[in-house]
């Protein structure tokens, strides 16, 4: 019997059981583990691949709104493609790589534990279930801050845990306001009772949840904490949280704003307006922050949170255009992060160093690296053939058309930024070096490197494959 | 009225904590005391219609309030988790760094 329970009970029963004596107590290599979950997962997705079209809803124990119940439709599909898919081409790189730090049982059950708090979130339609899958996420990700085991790692990992457990106290009083003006947890159901709220209470609950899921989406002004959790954690776990945890909480959003509040008319404008606005500062704060990082990791951190942010400022027009456009570009967005972090830990690793001074003629002594970062660079500062390229254009028309002007010349800023510190790196990455013997790169580690960037330019030729989900699934939000 | 006035100064109180606080050990208390507060205004609201035991038999009336309290007591356990995790962090950053001073921490081991 297939039931959307199985994407839950799967990682979560793995990792309930990975640590038990005969599993536990070894050093032995098990990253196989979490690459063969995301496979699994990945086939279980494609047997609901028929939900896009019609949605599937399940209850269990009781029926909704009583009980609890799991909605997938072709929103829910879409990002939990982009969550299983790059939780895979990670695993994948991780595995391929065989790296000290990952041996053991932690990875394997933090990883479990991280994608079953980003996949529970997606597809639960209750409230207060949302807020535990929020906490499990959250937790597994201040675990994988910390993987590394240095002093700095510990510090990234208490900065991160004292921020989160903030944000999950403010969406706890969310929930608890919620229960008590509408007395229950149903998420279609509060759907219809939420809009004929008072409107300084729909206020309130909307700025607490607002909070709450903003400071994991990383907008403006509560992303104080992200540079330094990317620069303290490992390269892959800041590639996880770029595309995983952030894209979650941009689900989150989406919900608060689509489902939750109603939609664009009932919402009234004006929420709107306050994310375009945020998410505009966050782009443009965020880009010429990256400009002026010297450590590879921070500036990857910092190009992702502006990229997020311009993936909201499409969606927070909120209409079927911009929706679909910010979608296909949090999907880009996630491929070159993948593609990006995996190789900054390569870079890392064969450096030495995380500053990017350091990486001087790394391109010449791995011309492959070279060539796949060089692929992500130019995908991320928007040139063609990439698709990011594809979805830029949609936002900005879609910006055009709405008559955003100013939002346009910022979009526009922040792009030409993000070409300056890109090519920074790339000037480093080529620089002329003497000759030394050529390495020996992993077959797996280069599949890696190679799904991401081949999917980007595919995607940039052919838009048309994906866009037939994507707009499925920005219709599915109205 | 006066609970929730109560309520809402722990809540600040808490939130004074985090923000203000260099010890990490006062700011992991602080954070207990946000938790705490939420959970209390949580039980206190569903307490409103009744207070009686949830059983379900003849005569009971006024019963509170069954979905609260069932919900605060998940939130309980997280808020230990979290507790639990923070303070083991906090151990680690004690024996690198020897101080729970969270200035004292960022020097060390930017300095290392």
């Amino acid at each position: 019997m297939v039931s959307t329970i199985w994407f839950i009970a799967l990682p979560l029963g793995l990792a309930f059981i990975l640590p038990f004596r005969g599993l536990g107590h070894t050093k032995r290599d098990l990253t196989i583990i979490p690459l063969v979950l995301t496979i699994v997962l990945g086939g279980l997705l494609f047997l609901f691949r028929l939900a896009v079209t019609s949605p599937v809803l399940e209850g269990f124990v009781l029926d909704p709104p009583l009980g609890i119940s799991f909605r997938m439709g072709a929103t829910e599909f879409l990002f939990l493609m982009i969550v299983i898919g790059s939780a895979f081409l990670i695993a994948l790189n991780i595995y391929g790589e065989k790296n000290d730090i990952f041996k053991g049982y932690q990875f394997p059950l933090i990883f479990s534990l991280f994608l079953t708090g980003a996949i529970g979130i997606i597809l639960t339609g209750d409230l207060f279930n949302l807020f535990i899958f929020w906490e499990i996420l959250s937790i597994a990700a201040y675990l994988l801050t910390t993987l590394e085991g240095k002093s700095r790692s510990f510090e990234g990992g208490i900065k991160y845990l004292l921020t989160g457990a903030l944000s999950s106290v403010f969406i706890l009083i969310a929930v608890s306001l919620i229960y008590y003006s509408a007395g229950t947890m149903d998420m279609v159901e509060l759907g219809r009772l939420i809009p004929a709220l008072p409107s300084g209470f729909k206020a309130l609950i909307f700025l607490c949840l607002f909070i709450g899921f903003a400071i994991e989406a990383e907008i403006f002004p509560l992303n104080l904490w992200a540079p330094d959790v990317f620069e303290a954690s490992e390269s892959r776990a800041g590639g996880l949280f770029s595309s995983i945890a952030v894209k979650t909480a941009a689900f989150a959003l989406l919900r608060l704003f689509f489902v939750l509040f109603g939609g664009a008319e009932i919402a009234g404008y004006s929420f709107f307006t306050v994310l375009l606005v945020l998410a505009l500062a966050t782009l443009i704060i965020a880009e010429f922050a990256a400009f002026h990082q010297s450590n590879l990791k921070r500036m990857l951190g910092y190009s992702s949170i502006g990229q997020v942010a311009l993936a909201l400022t499409a969606l927070s027009l909120a209409t079927e255009s911009a929706l679909t456009a910010g979608l296909f570009h949090l999907l880009n967005h996630s491929l070159i992060k993948v593609l990006l972090f995996s190789l900054a830990a390569f870079f890392i690793r064969k450096a030495g160093s995380e500053s990017i001074a350091d990486f001087k003629g790394m391109g010449r002594k791995f011309p492959v690296a070279g060539l796949f970062f060089t692929i992500g660079a130019l995908a991320v500062a928007g040139f063609p053939p990439f698709s990011p390229f594809a979805s830029k254009m949609a936002i900005l028309k879609a910006l055009m058309d709405g008559g955003h002007f100013i939002v346009l010349t910022g979009i526009l800023v922040a792009t030409v930024v993000e070409v300056g510190y890109y090519f920074k790196v790339i000037q480093v990455l080529y620089a002329p070096v003497e000759k030394t013997e050529k390495e020996k790169i992993k077959p797996m580690v280069l599949f890696s490197w190679f799904v991401p960037a081949a999917l980007l330019t595919g995607l940039g030729i052919y838009p048309s494959v994906i866009m037939k989900y994507i707009s499925l699934a920005a219709g599915a939000l109205f | 009225m006066i609970e929730r006035l109560l309520l809402f100064l722990l809540f600040l109180l808490g939130f004074w904590g985090i923000l203000a606080k260099h010890n990490i050990i006062k700011k992991i208390i602080s954070l207990n005391l946000i938790n705490s507060a939420v959970v209390i205004l949580f039980v206190l609201e569903g307490s409103r219609i009744g207070n009686k035991a949830p059983i379900l038999e003849e005569g009971i009336a006024g019963i509170v309030d069954p979905v609260p309290q069932a919900l605060m007591l998940t939130a309980i356990v997280i808020g230990v988790c979290v507790t639990a995790l923070s303070l083991a962090l906090a151990y680690r950053l004690y024996k690198a760094a020897g101080t729970f001073n969270i200035e004292d921490i960022r020097k060390e081991v930017s300095r290392k």
